[in-house]
């Protein structure tokens, strides 16, 4: 090993010697005037070639392929939906080559979408990028997962029908429930996790299913120095790599979360204004979604998602201070209540696991293989206890698998 | 406050900041106090922890004000012992045990080094080595310099209170590069030859196979001197760096060790103000006290052999409360007493010639520096094992183990340090301008530059901090 330090020394032991800033030639004590604009600018450059390598080295090791060929924009806002019979191939930067194939009906599922076969029992799910378990293979997936636990726990076939798409707002999914309700399931699951609701916010006030034509606030036309600079910030794979092992380090990332504000806000106690009349609107949806469930005669579920710091938060025995990881659900539960609706919430799930952290794709946000295992497990659980008729007489013992 | 950490590069700023400020000497000393006082006070909320530190130094000056009246020598007896007994006692020795220690937690960062500048103090007032007198506020900043107050260097005070020097351009920037090396080894290098070290120790057991344990002994044992060196050098790169910006020139501590032909070379180039401080304070005065007791020339060699034991077992014994430093002692004396003998008998033996030209010869040299590296490695086990993790190492090699591991240990260093010099050799005889090209101003601010960007992407990349500075324990 060099003991570079010495040779600093050195330059004293040997007359003559260069150093960093003592030219060989030049009388000791002294720099050419050149050299104080060679040496700042050679330290720039050397700064250039290793960000540009690093760029490189990353854009290999978090290499990404996103294809959202299938993707099609539905009627409703912020309504999104996939292309019948089509089939694309997704890689995150923090994931595995998935393949996304859609039935006859544009469902991420194996199953045919067409009147439901005798003695099959049948579950909609209705969502956004969770639903359909976003950069996660289909036999990874949790409804993928949950099919095979109801399916050995009920002795009989499960369909799980994934209506979810990837960008499908709640206002999507509110417009799809008749089409949910069209594959007469035994029950209709309906996905939202926090980011959902607070991309309401998103749409305008006006913005409802009955007005499909309204649009969410277009983007400024000419961003300006600051932002283009941030565009080129995130677009750095080698700032993704930062980010991914930054994340990875829990206490960080809690900390830098909850400096989102507002977004972050879902995890304080008491709510504030936004998180309620974003709350408010969502109820409305909601309610009206189980409304047409029950007139149907289906029970209506809803199914709180994970969001990444909440699930971490979970499992924090001490949270911060005036963090409340189980704000959202608790509110979530009382528009449930107040609506006949089923609550599963798989963020409490995540209160017994030791690293949910590492149930996560860290900077993607969306649950990996294992954070969809932990889902399919709560909603396995959750449809045995919800007292509907084909899962209640499931002996939920014989899932142990999970 | 970790001294590879942003927080204390920041008080290092300010500090340089203030100094340059204004060159007003009570300016510079009554804020470098200030930035001394802020760092000593990020190690504990609780004023109470300070009072045995600030009861330490209140008998250091004391015994300095003492000292300078150049009382008897029973009286400068007394003033040492009781100074000597009171670092003890607060540091816990195993000795004091018995009379028992105080219950309450207490700050006892640094006081090793505190320790080593007072009694330096004490002993060059009253021999007139230090002839100006010392103010308390002079003392306090020598004595708590946040650049040095966690693990040395162990400077003098009459280098620390020379006029300090001007900040030119030049000096900031060899500055900067020394931090940048300094942050890259510990930040960077120790991390990774910790975790390899640590692994290797957590999988060393006897459910290995013979081989399988040399083999992870050799990780385990041969790679923690190379830690310790990442460790240790790079924090004191960081302050020399540190302390440059503040016109102050801090004694080395290390001139690459692994370099060293012998155990005692290798103790005159690693820790160096430590060892320095022990030659001046305890070698010379005891082998003057022993010639002048046994001054027979064929005693020499006993008396000289005798006098490098003593020092070396209080070195080994300096590093630890514990017994098992007592044992390292042991083996460092040992080290230190065989090199001694083994040199004087052989130069002896061959005459003064042949002995040269035996120094000289390459694989001599080879072997010489391979040997000095393991002896110095199965030495430290002691340093970094508790007594219990070193018997388990023990016990999972057997005495066949160990004896196998210490010559692959010896084997695997000469090899390496042997390839290390060679390619150093030849890197350094490619010249430009007259003086190696690796040594050019150009080549070392892209090399600065390049290690500044690994230690800081490994900062934020790495999942765990790098290991804190060893000697901070002492």
């Amino acid at each position: 090993m060099t003991d570079i330090a010495a040779e600093d020394v050195s330059g004293a032991h040997r007359p003559g010697a260069g150093s960093a800033l003592n030219p060989p030639n030049g009388p000791a004590g002294s720099l050419p005037r050149r050299d104080l604009i060679i040496l700042p600018l050679l330290s720039l450059a050397t700064l250039i070639v290793l960000l540009m390598f690093s760029e490189i080295g990353a854009r290999l090791y978090f290499a990404e392929a996103i294809d959202d060929s299938c993707r099609i924009h539905g009627t409703a806002p912020g309504e999104t939906r996939d292309l019948p019979n089509c089939r694309s191939q997704l890689k995150l930067p923090e994931g595995r080559m998935a393949t996304y194939s859609y039935n006859e009906c544009g469902y991420r599922t194996d199953a045919p979408c067409g009147p439901r076969p005798a003695g099959v029992a049948r579950v909609a799910l209705i969502g956004s990028s969770m639903v359909q378990s976003y950069g996660v293979s289909y036999d990874e997936a949790f409804a993928t997962q949950a099919e095979r636990a109801l399916e050995k726990s009920c002795g009989r076939p499960v369909q799980m029908e994934n209506l979810g798409a990837v960008g499908n707002s709640i206002l999507g999914m509110h417009h799809q429930i008749g089409e949910a309700l069209g594959l007469h399931p035994d029950a209709v699951v309906m996905m939202v996790d926090p980011f959902d609701v607070w991309s309401l916010s998103t749409y305008p006030e006006t913005a409802s299913p009955t007005d499909p034509q309204t649009a969410p606030p277009p983007e400024a036309a000419s961003p300006d120095l600051v932002h283009r600079v941030e565009m080129a910030l995130k677009s750095s794979r080698a700032v993704f790599l930062m980010q991914h092992f930054l994340f990875k380090n829990r206490a960080f990332y809690i900390k830098a979360y909850l400096l989102y504000g507002d977004k972050a806000d879902f995890l304080r106690s008491p709510l504030t204004p936004a998180w309620d009349e974003r709350l408010a609107r969502f109820e409305w949806l909601a309610a009206d979604m189980a409304s047409q469930a029950h007139k149907a005669g289906v029970p209506f579920v809803l199914l709180l998602g994970p969001q990444q710091a909440q699930a971490i938060l979970m499992s924090d025995r001490h949270p911060p201070a005036g963090v409340d990881p189980r704000a959202f659900g608790r509110r979530m539960a009382e528009i449930a209540g107040r609506h006949g609706m089923i609550l599963i919430d798989s963020a409490e799930a995540f209160t017994p696991v030791k690293h949910p952290e590492d149930d996560f794709f860290p900077v993607d946000g969306h649950p990996d293989a294992e954070g969809n295992a932990v889902i399919a497990h709560a909603l396995v659980h959750g449809l045995e206890q919800g007292a509907m008729a084909p899962f209640a007489a499931c002996d939920a013992s014989r899932t142990a698998a999970h | 406050m970790a001294t590879a950490s942003f927080g204390f590069l920041a008080l290092a700023a300010l500090a340089a900041l203030l100094h340059n400020a204004w060159s007003n000497q009570a300016w510079r000393d009554t804020t470098f106090l200030a930035v001394n006082l802020v760092f000593l006070a990020s190690f504990s909320t609780d004023p109470v922890a300070f009072a045995p530190l600030a009861g330490f130094l209140a008998l250091g000056y004391a015994a300095i004000q003492v000292s300078r009246a150049r009382p008897s020598g029973l009286v400068f007896g007394v003033l040492v012992v009781a100074i000597v007994a009171a670092f003890a006692w607060l540091k816990r020795y195993w000795v004091f045990a018995p009379i028992g220690f105080i219950e309450t937690a207490y700050l006892t960062l640094g006081l090793s080094y505190i320790f080593f500048r007072v009694l330096h103090l004490v002993i060059d007032v009253r021999s007139g080595s230090i002839e100006q007198p010392i103010g308390l506020l002079s003392y306090l900043n020598y004595t708590l310099n946040f650049a040095t107050l966690v693990a040395g260097p162990i400077q003098r005070y009459q280098d620390f209170s020379r006029l300090h020097q001007r900040l030119t351009i030049i000096a900031a920037g060899r500055a900067v590069e020394r931090i940048v090396i300094g942050l890259f080894k510990v930040l960077v290098l120790a991390m990774i030859l910790s975790t390899v070290q640590t692994q290797a120790t957590a999988e060393l057991g006897p459910g290995l196979g013979l081989w399988d344990r040399i083999g992870t002994a050799l990780v385990s044992i041969g790679i923690y001197p190379l830690y310790l060196y990442c460790n240790f050098s790079g924090y004191t790169d960081i302050v020399i760096g540190v302390a440059r910006f503040m016109g102050l020139e801090l004694p080395e501590n290390f001139d690459r060790p692994f370099s060293s032909l012998n155990f005692m070379e290798f103790w005159s180039r690693w820790h160096m103000t430590l060892s320095s401080w022990f030659k001046a304070y305890v070698y010379t005065p005891l082998i003057m006290f022993l010639m002048s007791r046994f001054s027979s020339p064929r005693l020499d060699l006993a008396v000289g052999t005798v006098t490098f034991f003593i020092t070396f077992f209080l070195i080994g014994l300096w590093h630890g409360q514990t017994f098992i430093f007592v044992v390292y002692g042991l083996l460092l004396g040992l080290g230190v007493s065989v090199n001694k003998i083994y040199q004087t008998v052989l130069a002896r033996w061959l005459g003064r010639k042949r002995y040269k030209a035996l120094a000289a010869d390459p694989l001599y040299r080879s072997f010489a520096r391979g040997l000095t590296y393991t002896w110095y490695a199965a030495t430290i086990v002691c340093f970094w094992a508790s007594g219990e993790e070193a018997l388990r190492i023990l016990n999972a090699l057997g005495i066949a183990g160990a004896s196998l591991g210490f010559v692959a240990l010896f084997a695997a260093s000469t090899l390496v340090l042997g390839v290390y010099e060679a390619l150093r050799a030849r890197i350094l005889a490619v010249s430009w301008q007259d003086a190696p090209l690796i040594l050019s101003r150009y080549l070392r601010t892209v090399w600065a530059t390049t290690l500044a960007f690994v230690a800081a992407a490994s900062v934020l990349l790495a999942a765990t901090p790098a290991p804190d500075i060893v000697y901070k324990a002492f």
